[in-house]
């Protein structure tokens, strides 16, 4: 298998050219691995070579956004990349908001897999889940060499189109997207297995996500009616009821006829179960 | 002369050794048939009955092993074979007297109005909670996407009497998004397992010789279109995951 091509994007502080004072950066080309971009080198070994480190400034990539991304896929594309890859990041780079943009950028106009890492606390998870393999890494900068490990081995899977494990395993955050794979057992064997464990009082772990809705208290009613007629008018004897704003749907009609047949249908012996519908 | 002998003896539910007695109960409830497609006059699925508007009922599991039950004309991701060598019934057979006590098999059928739905979760709750006494139960589909809601209807009505469940769930979704895989959504159904997607795609290659289709050179085909890939009753281990 012949090496794979690399180009590292890291911000201006990863890139060893400076701290705050050079925020404002565009972005430049070094040649081979700059920066953290040499734990992707160590972390690659002989699988591939960082071809090129671009840097580019936080703030340079945040105000210009758009305009950031593509001058920085022109300098990739005058080199001859076989996969690009993002250094990890700690909270607090604004050039997470262009990383994204950026890995969704090469993927699309370049067609090259791309990969980044994200603390599970930047909102740039939830938004490019979806779009964009994102590793979970830490605050943690001693263990960066361990998450450069996990990035860079997702990222060689992805270039080399091999197939991509459970996010659990490979340590990205879950896209979202759904996958045939071959479990250990079979159903009806995992199901028993769950349910003892259920009754146990173990934890279990649904196969299926959960719906997570947050929950939210009913609106105060405000007072005001749906109907605007006075005693007085024409329509005061009309049937239309005024259904005050904000007040609460009744509950289903049928939870609430299986509610009374469960309660009231049959004489209970000598524990009383609450109806939880 | 037989390759292997295995023994299924299983008592009635009533007839539990004191030594055993300290087992959690467990209960299948198997739904064997949908009305999303109504039966024909001579489907026979319950000892060649068409099941229409059948309430819900017990058998022993044994009788499910013996053939009683068949799949239907559909048989959407199932087969007969694994509806007559029943993976749920021969797991807790496995566990029987170890891990667990069986206490039977509820028989039920995916209905075709809310009103029949609601009586049908109630009874077979009843059969559960009340007749058999079960502490926790399984439960299987059939069907298509709202077989999932009479089933999650009476596994409801059983967490609501303190019965837990587990339920085997089909993955329903259209786009490979893990929002479309889940059909309900009630309290207590927490304990979910899925035996895949019969919608995801699948490229199968080329093969020198092909039992059931025309055509060897393969291509493009769904998991569901391969027979025994996605079992409801949970026979196979195919799963979908979300990545």
């Amino acid at each position: 298998m012949s090496a794979l091509r690399v180009v590292c994007y890291l911000n201006q502080f990863f890139g060893q050219i400076g701290g705050e004072d050079k925020a404002g950066v565009g972005p430049q080309v070094f040649p081979g691995a700059v920066g953290a971009a040499r734990a992707v080198q160590q972390a690659l070994g002989d699988a591939g070579r960082v071809v090129a480190t671009v840097v580019a400034g936080d703030n340079y990539v945040a105000e210009r956004a758009d305009a950031a991304v593509a001058e920085m896929l022109d300098l990739d594309r005058r080199r001859e990349a076989g996969s690009p890859r993002r250094g990890p990041r700690l909270p607090g780079g604004a050039l997470r908001r262009g990383v994204r943009r950026l890995c969704g950028a090469v993927q699309d106009r370049l067609g090259l897999p791309a990969v980044t890492g994200m603390h599970q606390e930047n909102p740039g998870v939830e938004l490019y889940r979806r779009r964009v393999y994102i590793v979970s890494t830490g605050t943690d900068a001693a263990r960066m060499l361990d998450e450069v490990r996990r990035l860079v081995a997702l990222g060689l899977k992805l270039a080399r189109r091999e197939p991509v494990g459970a996010p659990a395993v490979e340590g990205y955050f879950p896209r979202g997207i759904t996958r045939n794979t071959l479990a250990g057992a079979t159903a009806a064997q995992r199901a028993t297995a769950m349910l003892l464990d259920k009754l146990a009082g173990r934890p279990v772990t649904s196969e299926v996500p959960l719906p997570d809705f947050p929950a939210s208290r009913p609106l105060r009613p405000c007072g005001i009616s749906a109907t605007r007629s006075s005693p007085s008018s024409p329509t005061a004897g009309s049937s239309r009821s005024a259904i005050p704003i904000g007040s609460r749907p009744s509950p289903p009609r049928a939870s609430a006829r299986t509610a009374s047949r469960a309660e009231g249908a049959r004489p209970r012996a000598v524990r009383q179960r609450p109806s939880r519908l | 002369m037989a390759d292997a002998v295995e023994v299924f003896d299983l008592p009635a539910p009533t007839r539990v050794p004191s030594e055993l007695a300290h087992l959690p109960r467990i209960a299948y409830v198997f739904q064997i048939h949908s009305h999303q497609r109504p039966t024909g006059i001579d489907e026979g699925i319950l000892y060649g009955d068409p099941v229409r508007r059948m309430l819900p009922t017990m058998v022993h599991p044994n009788e499910i092993l013996d053939g009683a039950v068949v799949r239907g004309f559909m048989g959407r991701a199932v087969t007969t074979w694994a509806t007559q060598n029943h993976p749920v019934i021969r797991e807790l057979y496995a566990q029987h007297g170890r891990t667990l006590w069986f206490a039977g098999v509820v028989l039920t059928v995916a209905q075709a109005t809310e009103p029949e739905r609601v009586r049908s979760a109630a009874m077979a709750a009843g059969l559960v909670a009340d007749v058999l006494g079960a502490d926790g139960a399984i439960f299987t589909k059939i069907g298509g996407g709202a077989p999932h809601v009479d089933m999650a209807q009476a596994a409801a009505q059983c967490e609501a009497r303190g019965v837990k469940t587990t339920l085997l769930v089909e993955d329903m979704s259209t786009d490979g998004s893990e929002e479309g895989m889940l059909l309900f959504n009630f309290p207590g159904l927490d304990a979910l397992v899925n035996v895949g997607s019969a919608q995801e795609k699948v490229t199968l290659p080329p093969m020198a010789r092909v039992i059931g289709d025309d055509d060897p050179a393969g291509g493009a085909s769904t998991y569901g279109a391969i027979c025994g890939a996605i079992e409801q009753v949970g026979a196979s281990r195919v799963m979908s995951e979300v990545q």
